[in-house]
């Protein structure tokens, strides 16, 4: 993998890790906040900063079967979510490069949206 | 012009000219004859004998040049002899007062004198060897009067002011070296705060009257009597102000030499062996620089090694790991001489006290430690920053240094853990401090490159880029620095004129930090890391790819080059660091060279094409080999 710097995002909604408040996405980047997750709700991303990728494998999901790679938080290591590789049902195609984040594991680090 | 025909008469007469010259010479002096022989040996004669009009008929100077090379060549014949003469571009006079003051310089008196016999010029005229006289015997009102007088030909008022403070100095050092500090003291006074505005520099000098002895005065003002050398310093100081034709400037040969190596080594596409000071041949390096398969390989981390750095000796090596450790490496025998266990996140930088002695290493759990090299010993754990600690860089001595993280701040260390200085700054990516240390540079996470005065810490400019800079690497002369962005791109600035003046490509690089090394002698190539595992090396001059190592199987984070170790070092993600040791132009490299260069010379500037002699055919290779 190799070295990366931490990046901090600027601006309003800033979603950090709740352990170590890294963070990891912009609300304005949100897709979609209609998934689950494997700890309860989740929302999907189009970009997210400051993870490690896991091994790829392939995911039986309730949208299909997936190649997906794990995303965790690049400052304590923990799991924050996943990305998606390759969707093998067509309809489910936009979500190839997206990635999904717990809202249990995140939060909003500049505290100004409750959800 | 005027300056060298001012000097181009030689003021010592009748007894220097040879018996034939003295028919002519009855008014017109001996510039005229000199001219002649100029015209005569058919060398460029430039101006000097334009003003001859006493020059007498042309068939008399044929004449005379005839006895006079005649007398050069004795035994040769007319036709050899005109073989032997040829075009000089440069004249005459100039070649031959410098071949004067060399001979006077190595002690060849008799040879010398011969010389100036021969050639009718004479390497300073009177009034310069008394002036020299003066200066190296002290007698000081004697180089006063000898500055104000016009023989000298120091111009201007201004020059005359700078010269005369020069001299006054030496006077007032002298007087206080001789306890005579009434008199001094009068010069200070009355002579030298007249001559300058310096006005710090006066203080100084009024503070020297309290050194109590000899030994101090000379500590204090940095010089070492009037017994010393400082006479001679201040003759070549002097000297600045006299014009180069009246009096040669100090050791001009031995100046044109070294310029002529500097500038053969400047060419010298793949530099990495200090030049022989060979006057015969030019200086030129062998290539390949480095074995492309050869490597040592060091294996002991259980991560991602991330930074690698030689001892300042070159004796060891010290790399840091995603392990949490850095582990200290004998470069004698490759083995393990110390492991620095105790940060709690991974380390991503460390930097070599200027003395060997210590290791300061910064990592993610936001802190810094010193460790003793040693023993292998924590020494002192730095807490200050509330981010990740993403540099740190010594302050020449081994008392301080400087880190910057991701939470604004820039912090002055001292190694008894004390925070000596904190500045405000932009979440930093990486720093870099000149040698000297009068200069810091400071990337942000944005696009450009701050630039400190480090004394005052005051923000002198700012260096644009077009994308996020991941790293910082600064040449040892502090001229150049090199910027490793986000998109991929390599950029060398020239910190002098602030432009960017090269780029570097060929590597792979995204969103990891890989730092660069400047390498070979005079920091003459670039080597940086790439995420295919190779290591690529750039001249720093042309921008023309020289070598691709390969040797990893995964990512180099960083290297670094070390003149005193003859080699680079390579850190990679596949947890092992590797040393490319380079050819010190063995003999049995001298045959690879020259295919070598065939190769290169059809090779264009284009990376593409330049692969060709890095690649090299595979017979090559084995005795490169073999030659290590």
């Amino acid at each position: 993998m190799g070295y990366m710097h931490k990046v901090f995002l600027s601006g309003k909604g800033v979603y950090g890790c709740s352990s170590c408040e890294t963070h990891l996405a912009k609300r304005d980047d949100i897709t979609s906040r209609h998934y689950t997750g494997q700890y309860g709700r989740a929302v999907l991303l189009s970009n997210v900063v400051n993870v490690i990728y896991g091994e790829e494998e392939k995911r039986a999901m309730t949208t299909g079967v997936h190649i997906v790679r794990d995303i965790s938080c690049m400052g304590c290591k923990k799991y924050v979510g996943w990305t998606y590789i390759k969707a093998y049902v067509p309809e489910q195609r936009f979500k190839e490069g997206q990635f999904i984040l717990e809202r249990e594991i995140i939060h909003d680090v500049s505290r100004d949206w409750d959800y | 012009m005027t300056l060298s025909l001012d000097v181009s008469s030689p003021p010592t007469n009748s007894e220097i000219q040879g018996e034939d010259m003295i028919a002519t010479t009855s008014n017109s002096g001996a510039g005229a004859t000199d001219s002649n022989r100029l015209q005569a040996l058919s060398s460029p004669t430039n101006g000097s004998n334009s003003n001859n009009g006493t020059s007498p008929s042309d068939a008399r100077s044929v004449g005379l040049a005839d006895t006079n090379s005649l007398k050069r060549y004795p035994g040769l014949a007319q036709e050899a002899r005109r073989t032997c003469l040829r075009d000089s571009q440069f004249p005459e006079e100039q070649v031959v007062r410098l071949i004067l003051q060399e001979l006077r310089d190595r002690g060849f008196a008799d040879t010398f004198e011969q010389l100036q016999k021969e050639s009718g010029y004479t390497l300073e005229d009177e009034a310069i060897a008394q002036f020299r006289n003066s200066v190296l015997a002290g007698r000081w009102t004697e180089v006063e009067k000898a500055i104000s007088s016009i023989t000298i030909g120091i111009g201007s008022k201004k020059t005359k002011q700078a010269a005369l403070f020069i001299i006054k100095r030496q006077q007032f050092l002298e007087l206080l070296e001789a306890r005579k500090l009434k008199q001094a003291l009068l010069i200070l006074q009355n002579e030298l705060s007249t001559l300058t505005d310096d006005i710090p520099q006066l203080h100084r000098l009024s503070s020297l009257l309290m050194c109590p002895s000899p030994a101090e005065l000379h500590t204090a003002a940095d010089w070492d009597g009037s017994n010393g050398r400082s006479r001679f310093i201040v003759l070549e100081s002097l000297q600045k102000y006299i014009p180069p034709g009246k009096m040669v400037p100090i050791h001009r040969m031995e100046t044109l030499y070294s310029q002529a190596i500097t500038q053969q080594c400047s060419t010298c596409e793949h530099h990495v062996c200090s030049p022989e000071n060979n006057l015969y041949i030019d200086h030129k390096c062998p290539q390949p620089i480095f074995p492309p398969e050869l490597q040592i390989s060091l294996e002991g981390h259980s991560d991602e090694v991330w930074y690698v750095a030689f001892s300042p000796d070159g004796q060891y090596l010290a790399s840091a790991s995603r392990d949490k450790t850095c582990i200290i490496w004998s470069i004698a025998d490759y083995s393990i001489v110390g492991r620095l266990e105790g940060h709690e996140g991974e380390v991503s930088y460390l930097a070599w006290s200027p003395s060997g002695k210590y290791i300061v290493s910064a990592s993610s759990d936001k802190t810094l430690r010193l460790w003793d090299v040693e023993t292998g010993e924590t020494l002192q754990t730095f807490t200050g920053h509330t981010e990740t600690v993403a540099s740190c860089r010594w302050l020449g001595d081994n008392d301080r240094f400087i880190s910057g993280g991701m939470d604004q701040k820039i912090i002055v260390w001292n190694t008894k853990g004390y925070m000596l200085k904190q500045i405000a700054s932009p979440r930093v990516h990486d720093i870099a401090v000149s040698v000297d240390c009068s200069l810091l540079l400071v990337a942000d996470d944005k696009s450009s490159v701050h630039m400190y005065d480090l004394a005052t810490l005051t923000l002198i400019d700012k260096l644009e880029e077009p994308a996020v800079i991941m790293s910082l690497t600064l040449s040892s002369d502090a001229r150049y620095c090199i910027t490793e962005l986000r998109n991929g791109e390599l950029h060398m600035w020239d910190l002098e004129s602030r432009a960017r003046v090269r780029e570097f490509t060929g590597h792979i690089q995204g969103n990891y930090v890989i730092r660069c090394a400047f390498a070979g002698y005079d920091d003459l190539f670039v080597a940086a890391g790439s995420e295919d595992g190779q290591l690529f090396v750039w001249n720093r001059n042309t921008g023309r790819l020289l070598t691709r190592l390969k040797g990893h199987t995964k990512t180099i984070n960083g290297c670094s080059w070390s003149s005193k170790a003859a080699a680079l070092a390579t850190a990679s993600d596949d947890k092992t660091i590797s040393i490319w040791p380079a050819y010190h132009g063995a003999p049995s490299d001298m045959a690879d060279t020259e295919k070598h260069t065939a190769n290169t010379a059809t090779s264009s500037m284009s990376s593409s094409s330049s692969f060709v002699p890095a690649a090299g055919p595979s017979d090559d290779d084995q005795s490169m080999s073999a030659a290590v």
